[in-house]
């Protein structure tokens, strides 16, 4: 198997390039507007960056001050003493502020990727069920998780580090060239390339880090698809020839990386090789000042071994602070690679029906479709002018195949798509004017796949009433005929479901739905398929315990096997998103035809 | 005190296969330490040679005699000398060692790869759940740092700082006090407190970023639940907020003891350098070194910070790293089950005999209850039954992924397990429930089967499974990028390029395990049509749970309550 990726078709490499950078500067756009919750962290991280550079100076002056005490004068350590006992403080002073500044950059991060989560949980409950069925299950969660995550880094250290790498310099030229403007020179000539210096340390980190970073993820994906798909290998009896191609995607992935790599490792040598010619020249220029060759630089007088020391000091710590960022640039990346995931469901319109403020009636709703079309790309109707009566407690089948448009149908009802204003109606009122949250609490809902949680049985059932107790609860089982099981569970409600716990049957997991079911305070039961593959023993007791439920109630049950409209009073069949037949079942042939070739 | 008394020997012990497979690439690790030692002492000296170089200067500056006869060539040359060559070593280290980590990756993943390879469908499928699987390529990378981030400076600032001791022994023995202390501190006793904060912490790190992803998880699965319940969302909110909270403390924990560390690394050079000096101070004079020498042996020991400053966090990092290794050794030291012969006999023909089968997962709940049955070659044979009775159990057996715990299953008169994996595979093929789709082109997909088979062949495939028309309407044909789990296709049409896929086997004997599964009727009646017809003369045995459709099968058989009996009786 080949490991290339196609780009699709139609899709222009230009194109795609303006597309990117657009990303590139709305992602920075969202970032900026991210770190301002970072507060008053952020700024704390900054000053603490700034601390710990006066703590480097005076770290040097004080160095200084005794070699030249030592060597030049002769005096002894008593006489400078000061000097002596403030060294070790010095240090200890850079050790704080060093400490407080990466405390306070990890606590404006932890700060805004708090903030962050919470707002991405509420967000994709705005969005609601429509959209998050558009997406794969887990790359939301680990958009959740690991996406979010990505974004420490820039926060806690590259945002910081932005400044501080500006700022330190400055603070050393303002100490340095007060006293020699030589060596400030020196300094100053190389400070205009700091700029230029960010910007070759970015473009080279970056292209360095996007394409290792691509080239990882594709590997790493090529080899969780292989072991993914290892049992169907086997079967093929492919497996063990795949052995090679796993060495041959690594080994393509060296060589190609390591081009790349070759020439993005020069961008940060090349600032390297600035501050080690800095520190010669600087060394070569003071040298020479102290033996009297050279003769320019100072004010008053020439540069003596404490001030030669001095600046030679400064020297490396006046670009290690840029060294730092070209350290951190792989978060920045990572941040904008995050962003880029990340934004677009914040930039997302929610497909929900928001709805209003009217209260739906404390009854069985009746509900009238009128003409309804949908789609959800333009031009691709999913539902073509459907027209619908269901009365208040009537049931209703509605059959067809999959793909005829039902599930759409669904979250139309329910609100978690958003129909053209007036088509869909209850009780002769348009949904969009119901209160949409008051509306869905009034609806049961069985799925042909109920959700085990991974948690207690109380916390299972709750989940259809949160305050339900235990006599609903054990009135519920009850209904569901789990009483029996229930009798064998060791720690009762409390007993840990689903993984990491108890596993159910699939017949026990049915019934424990049809609980659900029953707890809630339901109006209108919504039926999505609930006897799909069962066995006949299981399917005959949900039927039954549907039957009791369905009374008082409107029922509207999808389908397209013919059993379960023993429950209903009508059946409408849908084929391509029109309503094409519609009567008692049994009583139209279209339907009876097309429940004979979904049977037969 | 438990942790260091089992945790490190474990560790070693955990480690040292790892270490051991690194060797093979000795020359480009070796390459690598050496070259990242150039880069170190380069810094150093660059740094020296400066401070003893102005102190020089200064000093012969006093007299301009002394300023004339001063030698300032080679000091000068030296300094720029150190300037260039730190520069290129830098470079070179970072090509050596990143060339040294990928080649390392590259035979890591192979082995894991070949130690997956083993374990039979059974044994890997319980490392689906909870993402294990990335987990462990995660764990593969992690493995990478050991060498990047751990051992190599490790053992680069322990061969620095050693001949920074002989320098400074030469020049003053009594410095060695000190240096001894600040050694034995920045690489004995900051590595070992770091180990012990990340083996505390690490583990309470990835219990609480699990089960923070298992209520996001449930958060994002159930949001059709939650869309009716506004009071149970709350409730899941809450308890993704809280769970983030506090990984997001144990997080900041962590973070706060590793800065800790590096400020106290940042001190200890502080407090060795005010060490030095009063050391240096009281020798006698003339006993001690001269004044460049002081300013060399000051530059030294403020440079070394940059050797060690690193240290805490990759020894923090470390229990992680030996957790990794110990789920990637547990998956090496998994006894394949079942395990294949090396070479076995061929089967006579493609005749099945089961006799007294028993299977079962909880013995309470038997599968299969002492089955047997004679499948004569060419049978077609359908296989009924309610769901979780066995039937998939069964051609599990039969395709030999799981053994049987009582009796056996003989393929043209030889049992399976004297069979080696490729001639059973060749004599039975089988169209799996779960049909996985690689990242890769659809001829590709489809060639798995078949290596040898040419496009016609493939036509041919997808027309008998009813996928010609779909396939020939897209603008790529045979080479259409399948992307990540197939997900562009539906699932009808996985399920049939599944049924493709085990028809392209070619094989005596084929098993299709509700191979039609979420297909409309008409269109499974029809595909059964054309399967049985391509087969005719072959064995075929069909497993579904809907007994419709069946009754041109040479026997159709209902598996219920452990036992086998003829359907529609």
């Amino acid at each position: 198997m080949r490991t290339r990726r196609q780009a699709s078709p139609g899709q222009k490499d230009g194109g795609k390039v303006k597309g990117q950078l657009r990303n590139d500067a709305t992602a920075k756009a969202w970032l900026n507007g991210l770190a301002v919750r970072g507060r008053p962290w952020r700024e704390l991280a900054i000053l603490a960056g700034v601390l710990q550079g006066v703590g480097v100076i005076v770290m040097a002056a004080l160095l200084a001050a005794l070699i030249h005490g030592l060597v030049m004068d002769g005096k002894s350590l008593a006489e400078l003493a000061a000097y002596w006992y403030g060294l070790p403080f010095a240090f200890a002073w850079r050790a704080l502020a060093g400490w407080a500044r990466e405390e306070a950059g990890a606590r404006a991060a932890a700060k805004i990727r708090a903030a962050l989560r919470r707002d991405l949980l509420d967000q994709v409950q705005a969005l609601g069920p429509a959209w998050v069925a558009g997406q794969t299950g887990g790359g939301l969660v680990s958009t959740l998780l690991e996406q979010v995550d990505g974004l420490d880094g820039y926060f806690a250290r590259y945002r910081p580090q932005m400044f501080i790498a500006v700022l330190i310099p400055l603070l050393i030229l303002g100490v340095v060239f007060p006293q020699n403007w030589a060596a400030g020179l020196i300094f100053l000539l190389t400070a205009p390339l700091i700029p230029v210096f960010m910007i070759l340390v970015g473009l080279g980190t970056q292209a360095r880090q996007t394409r290792q970073l691509q080239m990882l993820t594709r590997m790493s994906g090529h080899f969780l698809d292989l072991v993914r798909g290892l049992g169907n290998l086997r079967l093929l009896d492919a497996h063990r020839a795949q052995t090679p191609r796993v060495a041959a995607v690594a080994e393509e992935f060296r060589v190609r990386t390591m081009s790349v790599l070759r020439m993005a490792f020069l961008s940060s040598t090349v600032l390297e090789f600035f501050a080690s010619v800095s520190i010669a020249m600087l060394a070569v220029y003071l040298g020479f000042s102290l033996l009297g060759h050279l003769d320019f630089g100072y004010y008053e007088a020439p540069p003596d071994l404490a001030l030669s020391f001095f600046i030679l000091l400064l020297a490396p710590e006046f670009y290690l602070p840029l060294r730092e960022l070209g350290t951190h640039y792989h978060a920045r990346a990572e941040a904008l690679a995050a962003a880029e995931q990340l934004q677009p469901i914040f930039a997302a319109s929610s497909p929900q029906c928001h709805g209003g403020s009217q209260q739906p009636a404390d009854k069985a709703p009746a509900i009238r479709l009128q003409r309804l079309s949908f789609a959800h790309q333009p031009g691709v109707p999913v539902l073509h002018e459907l027209s619908l009566d269901l009365a208040a407690g009537a049931s209703l089948a509605i059959v067809g195949n999959s793909g005829a448009g039902k599930t759409t149908l669904l979250r139309l009802i329910l609100g978690e798509l958003s129909a053209p204003p007036g088509t869909v109606c209850i009780d002769g009122r348009p949904l969009e004017e119901l209160d949409a949250q008051a509306w869905r609490e009034g609806i049961a809902w069985m799925s042909q796949h109920p959700r085990l949680l991974p948690a207690t049985l109380a916390d299972n059932l709750r989940l259809a009433r949160h305050d339900a107790d235990e006599a609903a609860m054990h009135e519920a089982l009850a209904f569901a005929e789990l009483l029996p099981w229930f009798a064998t569970l060791p720690e009762g409600w409390q007993t840990r479901l689903g993984e990491g716990g108890r596993l159910l049957s699939g017949g026990q997991l049915r019934r424990l739905a049809l609980a659900r079911v029953h707890l809630r305070r339901a109006r209108l039961l919504l039926l999505d398929e609930p006897t799909a593959s069962l066995d006949s023993a299981t399917e005959a007791l949900v039927m039954a315990g549907l039957q009791r439920l369905a009374e008082g109630r409107t029922l509207l049950l999808l389908t397209h096997r013919s059993a379960a409209l023993q429950l209903v009073e009508r059946v409408a069949l849908l084929d391509g998103g029109r309503l094409v037949a519609e009567g008692e079942p049994g009583k139209v042939k279209e339907i009876d035809d097309f429940l004979a070739g979904a049977c037969a | 005190m438990k942790l260091d008394q089992t945790i490190v020997p474990g560790a070693l012990a955990v480690l040292r296969p790892f270490l051991g497979r690194m060797l093979a690439f000795r020359g480009w690790l070796a390459l690598g330490l050496l070259l990242t030692w150039t880069s170190l002492l380069t810094s150093l000296g660059l740094l020296g040679l400066s401070g003893g170089f102005l102190t020089a200067t200064a000093i012969a500056g006093l007299s301009p005699e002394a300023a004339h006869i001063f030698n300032f060539f080679y000091p000068s040359a030296g300094v720029r000398f150190f300037a260039l060559s730190r520069t290129a070593s830098r470079w070179a280290e970072r090509v050596s060692t990143h060339e040294a980590t990928f080649r390392l990756i590259g035979a890591m993943r192979v082995w894991l790869y070949q130690a997956l390879c083993r374990l039979s469908p059974a044994q890997t499928g319980s490392l689906h759940g909870a993402d294990l699987l990335s987990r462990l390529t995660r764990d593969i990378d992690a493995l990478d740092n050991l060498y990047q981030r751990l051992l190599l400076p490790s053992i680069a600032a322990w061969l620095s700082l050693l001949l920074l001791a002989a320098v400074f022994a030469w020049q003053a023995p009594a410095l060695l006090a000190p240096w001894s202390a600040f050694v034995a501190f920045a690489l004995i006793a900051v590595p070992w407190l770091a180990w012990r904060i990340g083996g505390k912490l690490s583990p309470a790190l990835v219990a609480a970023q699990f089960e923070l992803r298992r209520e996001l998880l449930d958060a994002v699965d159930g949001i059709e639940d939650y869309a009716l319940h506004a009071p149970a969302w709350q409730a899941q909110r809450q308890r993704v907020l809280q769970l983030d909270a506090a990984r997001v403390a144990l997080q900041l924990r962590q973070q706060r003891r590793g800065a800790a560390l590096r400020g106290l690394l940042l001190l200890s050079i502080g407090i060795v350098l005010w060490a030095v000096i009063g050391v240096l101070a009281a020798l006698p004079s003339g006993a001690g070194p001269d004044g460049p020498w002081l300013a060399v042996i000051l530059m030294l020991i403020l440079a070394s910070l940059e050797i060690v400053q690193n240290l805490p966090q990759a020894w923090l990092e470390l229990p992680g790293t030996v957790a990794s290794a110990r789920r990637l050794q547990a998956i090496a030291d998994m006894p394949p089950a079942p395990a294949y012969a090396e070479r076995g006999p061929q089967p006579a023909d493609a005749a099945l005999q089961l006799d007294g089968l028993g299977f079962w997962h909880s013995p309470e709940h038997r599968l299969l209850d002492d089955v047997s049955l004679a499948i004569p070659p060419g049978t077609h044979l359908a296989l009924l039954g309610p769901s979780g009775e066995g039937k998939s159990s069964l051609l599990d057996l039969l395709a030999r992924l799981r053994d049987p715990r009582e009796g056996a299953i003989r393929l043209g008169g030889v049992a399976l397990p004297e069979l080696d994996e490729t001639t059973l595979r060749r004599h039975v093929a089988c169209a799996p429930q779960e049909v996985w789709l690689f990242t890769a082109s659809l001829a590709d997909n489809l060639r798995l089967a078949n290596p040898q088979a040419d496009d016609a062949a493939l036509w041919a495939v997808l027309d008998l499974v009813g996928l010609r028309e779909t396939v020939a309407a897209w603008p790529d044909g045979l080479a259409t990028w399948v992307d990540e789990q197939g997900a562009s296709l539906s699932g009808g049409q996985r399920r049939r390029l599944g049924v493709a896929r085990a028809l392209l086997r070619e094989a005596p004997v084929t098993l299709f395990d509700e191979a039609t599964e979420g297909l409309d009727p008409a269109a499974e009646q029809a595909l059964l049509a054309r399967v049985r017809q391509h087969l005719r003369g072959r064995t075929l045995i069909w497993v579904s749970h809907r007994p419709t459709g069946l009754a041109e099968f040479d026997r159709v058989l209902l598996l219920e309550g452990g036992k086998l009996r003829p359907a529609g009786g």
